[in-house]
């Protein structure tokens, strides 16, 4: 009777007691099977979210750099039309008398007394004196033109020269415009030459001087090449200038045109920058084409060229105007890079053209790749390029050697905790089998992870003690059947987990295998496409060789035959 | 040659057939290729598919002009020059057909060829009209160049040909009942 009490209670606390042990191992087992199996997954979007968030945040700061930069050029503007406004008054007045004395409706007082008074509103003002200078010239008061032509030569005394330059020969004073003319380039220094000069360089290009003055033009110019050739690391100096000019016209590469290989290959950043330097060739290419195949088309008389030199002149170059012209630019590059302040000032920098003073090489650089903002004709852009295109034509070929140099042979790929090598994405084979035995390893590395907890050994070993009991206590051999189930479960548990993670090795390995291929087709693409590009190396240096100096260098408007010695 | 399973070695064969060097050869071991039609590479296989039937559809073209401006009245150079194009569109036509593409693709692709065929068969008829005896335009319907997938298997074969040696040859006509004998034309 007392037995049967004892092992009713017994059993029924056994059994709940296994029920809850067991209930509380396979939720537990549970939670770390789905820990382990999830972290790929974690950890995979992890890294999309922290790249998600920097792409937010960077883009959010190039938006706003661009807002700002857009608000502050307009400001800048407005503050260069505050201050040097009252300047433009004068600045028309120039071409307004000229062309006014052409036609001869203004009598010479009005001309005299409207320049007087802007003498007294445009203190420190080069041009005031000028203006006066020549209306006392158009009036014969040779007293006054002179003494005001002082006053001009004392503000600024090479922008005087070339402006009475271009006024004498609108004027047929060829005698006096080739002394004008050689005052000022006797002024001139062939390592610090002020912006200015691409007017002169402009009279010459467009055959706006008479015979005498562009004959010493076209030796002042030699000249100054030579003097600077024979300075040391003078060629150094030039290749360096000229790859900083080419490498500005570098595009940045479309991403989407290799997305996997973006994200998949820790050696994407070579490709791109390659890749944009091969792309380089065809655009300087396009880029020189375009110029050269450029019509010039003439003003129709000397007076229209000369008044647009003269505007030119006066309106571009002034020193008090050049901190905010160049702010003005660096917000404008601010714009045109989408916000991106770092490439922009880099941009900047290496442009130079608002520099105050210039060698004549660099001047030339400047013409041939920015003729907007140095103010450079068309013609002067062709002459700028004939003249350097044995300089470009080493930079372009030092550029070419040093990215052909920069390509990787060698592709890394990197698919999760995969790592993998190709060089022209042949090995697609090999690759896969790589992933596969990856995948493999993986997958192993998590069954090792599963295996029976302390409770299943108790329970193996519970089961055999109760097996053994059982022989001379028959109602221990229910509670063997208890733990040897127990055991079961667990086991059936085990598998059940391998199968889920055989399955998800499976589907890993599945997906992984598009990624790689993926990868692997964009590595083909890309070699071939940039092969194609560097192919177009030899046409830069084509079209060079085709130009020539004495091309760009016109005599249109004078009367006398250009002699060819 | 090996058939092509993967992207790189299929951008092997089309660039070969794009230069047309080997043309039979590398046809027959694309028949026999695969490659896993996955995101990513089906895209830029087709793509690259596209520019290969693009630059073989220009090059037939040219050659085509060219046989008609040397075929000049001539009848016989006419048909030759028809003859050829249908070779070449034929021949395009596999390519259209491989097995490794997707049914929609071939049939894309074979529809680029059809319109291709249609277009060039309909300027052939709109310029002999300018011929008054009306033979050009009699020979023109007679070989109609939108009949080039009737010869699709004429040109190259994708089962491998029997090697024919001489004693074959002999063998095979006796076993068809042709001697040696010399020929005599009795007049």
């Amino acid at each position: 009777m007392s037995d049967s009490q004892i092992s009713y209670a017994n059993l029924d606390y056994i059994e709940n007691s296994l029920s809850a042990l067991n209930s509380g191992v396979s939720h537990l087992t549970d939670q770390v099977s789905s820990v382990n199996l999830d972290l790929y997954e974690v950890r995979t979007n992890l890294e999309q979210l922290i790249q998600e968030f920097q792409e937010y945040v960077k883009k959010d700061l190039l938006g706003k750099n661009l807002q700002l930069a857009e608000t502050r050029i307009v400001k800048v503007r407005q503050e260069i039309e505050s201050d040097f406004g009252h300047y433009g008054e004068v600045r028309r007045r120039v071409t307004g008398i000229l062309q006014a004395v052409d036609v001869g409706l203004v009598k010479k007082e009005t001309v005299a007394n409207a320049s007087e008074e802007h003498m007294l509103s445009s203190p420190r003002y080069w041009l005031a004196p000028c203006l006066i200078s020549l209306s006392a010239w158009l009036s014969n008061n040779k007293e006054l033109a002179d003494k005001s032509m002082m006053e001009a030569l004392r503000r600024d005394s090479e922008k005087t020269a070339l402006f009475f330059t271009l006024v004498t020969r609108r004027g047929g004073r060829y005698q006096a415009s080739s002394e004008w003319l050689n005052h000022y380039l006797g002024l001139q220094n062939p390592e610090e030459l002020e912006r200015e000069i691409v007017v002169m360089i402009d009279g010459f290009t467009n055959g706006i001087f008479g015979p005498d003055a562009r004959s010493k033009c076209g030796q002042q110019i030699e000249s100054w090449i030579t003097e600077l050739s024979q300075k040391v690391g003078f060629v150094e100096e030039q290749n360096a200038q000229w790859k900083v000019a080419l490498e500005s016209k570098i595009e940045e590469q479309d991403i989407d045109m290799y997305p996997y290989l973006a994200d998949y290959s820790p050696t994407w950043e070579k490709l791109k920058s390659s890749l944009e330097g091969a792309k380089l060739h065809e655009n300087i290419h396009d880029y020189f084409e375009d110029i050269f195949s450029q019509e010039v088309s003439p003003s129709k008389t000397i007076a229209f060229a000369v008044d647009a030199m003269l505007d030119t002149l006066i309106t571009k170059f002034d020193e008090e105007e050049l901190p905010l012209r160049k702010e003005e630019r660096l917000l404008s590059l601010i714009i045109e890079q989408s916000g991106n302040e770092g490439h922009a000032q880099t941009l900047f920098n290496n442009e130079k053209s608002l520099e105050e003073r210039v060698s004549f090489t660099q001047l030339l650089t400047n013409f041939a790749m920015q003729p907007e903002i140095s103010n450079a004709s068309l013609t002067t852009q062709k002459f700028s390029i004939a003249w350097s295109k044995e300089w470009i034509k080493n930079a372009h070929d030092d550029i070419t050697a040093d990215n052909r140099a920069s390509v990787p042979s060698e592709i890394a790929i990197e698919i999760k905790q995969w790592n993998g090598v190709t060089e022209t994405g042949e090995n697609e084979e090999e690759l896969v089998k790589s992933l596969e035995r990856h995948v493999d390893r993986e997958k192993k590395l998590l069954f090792s992870e599963v295996k029976f907890k302390g409770a299943h050994y108790i329970g193996m070993i519970a089961t055999i003690m109760f097996i053994y009991m059982g022989f001379s206590t028959p109602i221990l051999l229910f509670l063997a059947i208890f733990s040897a189930g127990y055991v079961y479960l667990g086991y059936k548990e085990m598998q059940k987990r391998k199968a889920k993670i055989s399955q998800i090795a499976k589907e890993q390995f599945e997906n992984d295998k598009i990624l790689l291929r993926a990868t692997l087709a964009e590595v083909v693409d890309w070699r071939q496409e940039y092969a194609k590009e560097d192919a177009n190396a030899s046409k830069v240096s084509d079209l060079l060789e085709a130009v020539n100096p004495e091309q760009y260098s016109f005599s249109r408007y004078g009367n006398a035959r250009a002699i060819l010695s | 040659m090996t058939p092509p399973t993967t992207y790189s070695q299929w951008l092997d064969c089309l660039q070969s057939i794009k230069s047309e060097t080997t043309d039979e050869e590398i046809m027959l071991s694309m028949e026999l290729g695969s490659i896993e039609w996955t995101p990513g590479v089906a895209e830029r296989f087709v793509q690259k598919i596209y520019e290969t039937m693009e630059v073989r559809l220009k090059i037939a073209s040219d050659q085509f002009q060219t046989g008609l401006n040397r075929s000049g009245n001539d009848e016989t150079l006419l048909v030759t020059a028809i003859l050829l194009m249908r070779k070449r569109l034929a021949y395009l036509m596999r390519l259209a057909s491989l097995p490794a593409l997707p049914e929609e693709v071939r049939d894309a692709l074979k529809k680029i060829l059809m319109e291709f065929a249609d277009t060039a068969q309909k300027s052939l008829e709109e310029s002999a009209k300018t011929d008054r005896t009306g033979q050009s335009k009699v020979t023109i319907r007679n070989n109609p160049i939108t009949d080039f997938h009737k010869m699709e298997r004429t040109y190259g074969n994708s089962m491998p040909k029997k090697i024919q040696t001489p004693l074959k040859v002999e063998l095979e006509s006796k076993e068809m009942g042709l001697s040696k004998r010399r020929r005599v034309i009795w007049k």
